[in-house]
């Protein structure tokens, strides 16, 4: 039996275990999916030297494509899954702790949301792993299910004003809108409905529109079975072109569900209360992990689309179309950013922008931009997760999800809001941080394409100044002091410390500051020596250019394909 | 790891150590910046001459490019210089009740000043570039509301500008294949015959950047809001250093451009470009002077002045000459050290009085007198008179418009110049002379560590007021090299200078002598002071109000102050045009439209059934329409 298969089949074992074996306790639930991840990360990067050295396929079951399940084990696909289960593994450690006042496990950390968990951490990795189409479809309607219903457990903060803070500004902003200043931004709006009506709403939304989809892309799936009789990613490589309007109508079926996990515009209206309404771990999870897998399908999709010969000549046609759907979501996501109230909502339109860069590095021709679309997304990968994490811990210290209510925070804990601001420094692409790196390739080869992505670049400068804005606006607050200011300019600055009259706060827990720390060191490194991980993404890269040199060699014994 | 290398490294090391470990530890902290600023004064004297040397820095995917240019070397041991005085400043103003705790930044930012002097290729000068903007942004905050605003205005300017810097470098990138900063310029600058419209591009995007950064044309407004709120001590290193870093990029980077190889459209012998420059840094002058002469607190009043004084370097620098460039150099210099000595003092008064308003400050002369003389020597410098080392580098400025004939871009320097006679004597009268508040009739001189930071720049100033050369001397041994590149030959190519004299095109001074008969004068009418019929003492009376009370006429004492409101008459003239041509109003409405954009979008893409709709109508109509072609 093939040993690889272990990558799918520890986060499988952790939820069909977990409910049987956790009766009792929760905490046994969170212990047995960190040790499995962490596992899992080890294997993982195990596999890397024989990967490296040259790609394999697997074979599950022996049953040979198209009925079987083939995964292919390449640096792009195993480097995801580090990726993934990384994140997986410090999100699991993250919900070992209980950084706030909530004794009632919520979301994550009952033994039903880790079994969820588990479910969506299989759909992600599976879907980078499968060479298939309709495995990557059952993959994301995995991840689907279970982030809807992970989603819908986020429980409010216990504190009684958190109940109003979470509930979205609606007709209340737009009377105000007409006259307000920055100033009085986000005034206190009325509890319009019941407390968890954000966790509701977000997951319906998101269920609605990822079926949805998902309905598209079964379709997509018939129509190109029908016509090729294949599913599989490389076979379709070689296979002799379709006809033109058919085959844009079957590639744009089939985008679908993944424009939509990636958040591009106009498909991510559920991402502000999806993102608020989710427990902390979970938004970690899923923009690090569920964004990340969903961007690198969508990456060997287009490749796929754009060199492979059944769809020949779908991508030039689709290229325009995706490089404006890029810049668009990167000026609509830094936009509605800008002043939203609830930090979640900020990181998660944030994160919307990011994958529009991502789309508009991916629509470049010939995949000039290919490597350094894989670090940006690494990088993004990491510092989002860095800063989900810390805003979950600030807003349980704080009671509230809005974030001037977090002001004077990082007085208290300078670690935390320093690694906050670390996080957010990579963001907007500064550096000594990974994210420098990344936006500097992407907006170079963008540059040197010319002609109409010459406004992607224009785009993605200007969404980088207003995140710039925001993201400083936040980071700043943190630290900023929180009594008003005095007249005097004599303020006193420096930190309280414990015997200074106020109550100690209880430091930072092991299971916020461990994780947090990891990631703040991948983001510093990743910005200092970015070449560690260029060793990895320049072979992935080289695969998403010229995916046929790969795919068919490797995968799939000529008598493979009918 | 050469002599280039290790402080670009060990800088930040240092700084970063600083902050993680030594947080509580305000002295060492403090005692670290000061032995860094000494580092890298050390370093200056190891690289003076060694032009040869460069050092690059691996990162695998790019390696950064450091190279020891005297123009280079120039700005950084001119900024060395001045970092080390502020540091011996800094290490007495940091005591517990006034620590800002932002020793560790501003080492990063020492570091990443050095790598924007020394970059060798355009992505070391973007990391540098870059590095310096987030640090300064926290340390201009550091951590007060008030500061913050004035600082985040502050960096969504240097925002924007990082977009042009971005978008100019990839077009040159893409135009020449080589990212090495004199190769690729050089490039550029042969290919005005080819594609005139690119370089214009390119010129224009580093323009509009390096513009943002030193505060000139419509980005004059920031520096009265940062370096206003910025901790006191810093302020003397914005106004000093860092405003100067746009002007530095223009001269390394967008000068080249315009050199013998252009071949467009010249205007009194300067290319067009520049000459639109010109005026933009002459409206500046004028425009930083007249918004100066309204200010009532003493650090935004500066500030302006410091823009003014920016406008003026950009004159010069638009006559494309290497005496024009001279005279920039020497302004820029003589502004670090006066500025410097000016925001040193302002900070040693805010120190003891905790005041910042012109008119609730007064007498201050009496109890702070080594501060009074620092700021009276920095504005009698700032004023261009002799013999402080004001009028030099004025003159030269002028000098090298005449050269051009350029008399009528002369008027609004000298306009502005005489001008700045009206808010610097004022903010003399206004600090330290008249009569001393009652409430600060116990304070205290300044510490001595504060008050030997002082003194030495007092003497810089006035040693090269004395003496230009000593300044003048190294900026024409700088400016050799660069003769081919900038305008060569014909008037203004040489800078003919000596130790005591400046020479310009319609004149020469010996600067010595007028110093000494300045010297002369002044200890002339000390002897007689000190020989005239005795004095005595009497006490202040409150007189101003002549016994009436200003409750009466619904005015407090501060609002009847005469200080207040100085120039009440002038501002009444010139506040129409202020008005009318407000940039801050149409920056602050920008700013509004962005900010109700964002509430719409977001409001959109979260509200209900109708906005799914409409979103996936939006979709396939963009898939139809961007498809069917």
């Amino acid at each position: 039996m093939h040993h690889e298969i272990l990558l799918l089949a520890l986060p499988i074992a952790v939820s069909f275990l977990v409910p049987l074996l956790a009766r009792r306790s929760a905490a046994v639930a969170r212990w047995i999916a960190f040790l499995a991840y962490l596992a899992a990360l080890a294997y993982t990067l195990a596999l890397f030297p024989s990967v490296m050295a040259s790609a394999r396929a697997v074979i599950v079951a022996g049953w040979l494509p198209p009925l079987g399940i083939a995964l292919f084990l390449s640096p792009l696909s195993l480097g995801a899954v580090a990726l993934v289960y990384l994140i997986a593994a410090l999100t699991a450690l993250y919900n070992l702790s209980s950084p706030g006042e909530n004794k009632r496990p919520e979301g994550g950390r009952s033994a039903r949301g880790v079994a969820l968990q588990a479910l969506f951490v299989l759909g992600g990795v599976g879907m980078v792993l499968t060479a298939d189409l309709f495995n990557a479809f059952v993959f994301l309607e995995i991840a689907g299910i279970s982030a809807f219903a992970l989603v819908a457990s986020g429980r409010p903060l216990q504190s009684g004003r958190a109940a109003a803070a979470n509930v979205p500004v609606t007709s209340v902003e737009k009377k105000s809108a007409a006259a307000a200043d920055s100033k009085t931004a986000s005034a206190e709006p009325p509890a319009e409905a019941a407390p968890s009506a954000v966790s509701t709403s977000g997951s319906l939304r998101y269920l609605v529109a990822a079926q949805t989809a998902s309905l598209f892309m079964l379709l997509g799936i018939g129509l190109l079975y029908s016509a090729t009789g294949l599913l599989t990613l490389p076979s379709l490589v070689s296979h002799p072109a379709l006809k033109s309007s058919f085959g844009l109508l079957t590639a744009l079926l089939l985008l679908f569900p993944v424009l939509l996990e990636t958040k591009i515009v106009p498909l991510n209206f559920w991402v502000g209360r999806a993102y608020a309404g989710a427990p902390a771990g979970f938004a970690a999870s899923l923009s690090g992990i569920g964004a990340t897998a969903a961007a690198v399908l969508l990456l060997r999709m287009l490749s796929v689309m754009g060199s492979g010969s059944a769809f020949a000549g779908t991508a030039g046609e689709l290229r325009g179309v995706l490089l404006l759907l890029g810049s668009l979501t990167v000026l609509v996501g830094e936009t509605a950013a800008f002043r939203e109230a609830d930090l979640k909502k900020v990181l998660a339109w944030s994160s919307a922008g990011q994958m529009g860069v991502v789309l508009v590095g991916a629509a470049l021709p010939a995949g000039e931009a290919a490597a350094w679309v894989l670090f940006f997304l690494a990088s993004h990968a990491v510092a989002k997760a860095l800063l989900f994490l810390l805003a979950g811990f600030f807003a349980a210290r704080a009671g509230t999800n809005r974030w001037k209510a977090m002001k004077g925070l990082g007085r208290l804990h300078p670690l935390a809001a320093g690694m906050f601001t670390v996080g957010a420094l990579s963001l907007m692409g500064l550096p000594l941080f990974a994210g420098f790196w990344g936006k500097l390739g992407v907006l170079r080869a963008v540059f040197s394409s010319g002609g109409p992505a010459v406004l992607a670049a224009a785009a993605i400068l200007l969404g980088t100044v207003a995140e710039g804005v925001y993201f400083l606006r936040i980071a700043h607050s943190l630290f900023e002091a929180p009594e008003a200011e005095s007249g005097t300019p004599e303020a006193e600055r420096e930190a309280p410390t414990v015997g200074s009259g106020k109550p100690a706060r209880a430091p930072v827990p092991a299971g916020v500051l461990l994780p947090a720390l990891i990631l703040a060191a991948a983001v510093l490194l990743l910005g200092l020596r970015p070449s560690l991980a260029m060793r990895v993404i320049a072979p992935a890269a080289r695969e998403l250019v010229s995916p046929d040199e790969q795919y068919a060699q490797k995968i799939l014994p000529s008598g493979a394909s009918r | 790891m050469n002599a280039l290398l290790l402080p670009l490294l060990a800088l930040p090391a240092i700084g970063i150590v600083s902050l993680l470990l030594f947080r509580r530890a305000r002295v060492l902290q403090w005692l670290l910046f000061l032995l860094a600023a000494g580092a890298l004064v050390a370093t200056a004297a190891l690289l003076y001459g060694r032009w040869e040397l460069s050092a690059g820095l691996s990162l695998g995917v790019a390696t950064l490019g450091f190279r020891n240019t005297p123009l280079g070397w120039l700005f950084f041991a001119f900024s060395s210089g001045l970092t080390l005085f502020i540091a011996l400043f800094s290490l007495s103003y940091n005591d517990r009740r006034h620590s800002s705790g932002v020793a560790p930044l501003w080492m990063i930012l020492l570091a990443a000043t050095m790598g924007i002097f020394f970059a060798g290729d355009w992505i070391a000068f973007l990391v540098a570039w870059e590095i310096m903007g987030w640090t300064s942004f926290f340390i201009i905050a550091h951590g007060r509301e008030s500061s913050f605003r004035a600082s985040i205005y502050y960096y969504t300017l240097s925002l924007i500008g990082t977009a042009a810097l971005l978008a100019a470098l990839f077009t040159v990138w893409r135009l020449t294949g080589t990212l090495d900063l004199d190769g690729s310029l050089a490039a550029l600058a042969a290919l005005w015959t080819a594609q005139p419209g690119a370089v214009t591009l390119v010129a224009l995007l580093l323009a509009v950047s390096f513009l943002a950064k030193s505060a000139l044309g419509p980005f004059f407004m920031w520096p009265a809001l940062a370096h206003a709120e910025a901790p006191d001590d810093f302020s003397a290193y914005l106004s000093g250093v860092m405003i100067k870093y746009g002007l530095f990029a223009l001269v390394r980077l967008v000068l080249p451009l315009f050199g013998p190889a252009y071949a467009g459209a010249t205007v009194q012998g300067t290319p067009v470009f520049l000459y639109i420059l010109g005026w933009i840094g002459g409206l500046t002058a004028v425009w930083g002077t007249l918004l100066a002469v309204r200010e009532n607190d003493m650090k935004r009043m500066m500030a302006y002045s410091t823009v003014s004084n920016m406008g003026y370097i950009l004159v010069a620098l638009s006559v494309n000459t290497v005496f024009g460039v001279a005279a920039a150099l020497f302004h820029i210099f003589n502004h670090m050290i006066f500025k410097g000595t000016i925001f040193l003092s302002l900070a040693a008064v805010k120190y003891r009085t905790g005041e910042r308003q012109l008119h609730r400050l007064g007498g201050l002369a009496y109890r702070m007198p080594v501060t009074f003389f620092a700021f009276l020597i920095g504005i009698i410098a700032a004023a261009g008179i002799p013999p402080m080392s004001g009028f030099a580098s004025k003159w030269m400025v002028i000098q090298s418009l005449f050269s051009r004939r350029m008399l009528l871009l002369a008027v609004p320097v000298l306009f502005a110049s005489t001008a700045s006679f009206m808010y610097l004597y004022r903010g003399l009268h206004g600090i330290y002379l008249g009569q001393l508040s009652p409430r600060f009739r116990d304070v205290r001189p300044a510490p001595p560590l504060q008050m030997l930071a002082m003194l030495l720049l007092m003497l810089a100033v006035y040693a090269v007021g004395t003496f230009p050369g000593l300044a003048l001397l190294p900026i024409r041994d700088a400016l050799a090299g660069l003769q081919e590149v900038i305008g060569a030959g014909g008037v203004g190519s040489q800078i003919p200078v000596t130790l005591g004299t400046i020479m310009g095109v319609s004149s020469r001074i010996n600067l010595t002598t007028v110093s000494f008969v300045f010297l002369g004068s002044f200890i002339g009418v000390l002897v007689l002071y000190l020989l005239g019929k005795r004095r005595s003492r009497v006490e202040w009376l409150d007189t101003y109000t002549a016994g009436e009370d200003p409750a009466e006429w619904n005015m407090t004492p501060e609002q009847y102050h005469y200080a207040y409101r100085f120039y009440e008459p002038f501002e009444k003239m010139i506040n129409p045009l202020l008005e009318r041509l407000s940039l801050e109003r149409a920056y602050e409405s920008l700013a509004r439209s962005f900010r109700r954009l964002s509430g719409s979008v977001a409001r959109a893409l979260s509200g209900g059934g109708a906005g799914v709709a409409v979103a996936l109508l939006a979709l396939a109509v963009i898939l139809i329409v961007g498809v069917a072609r």
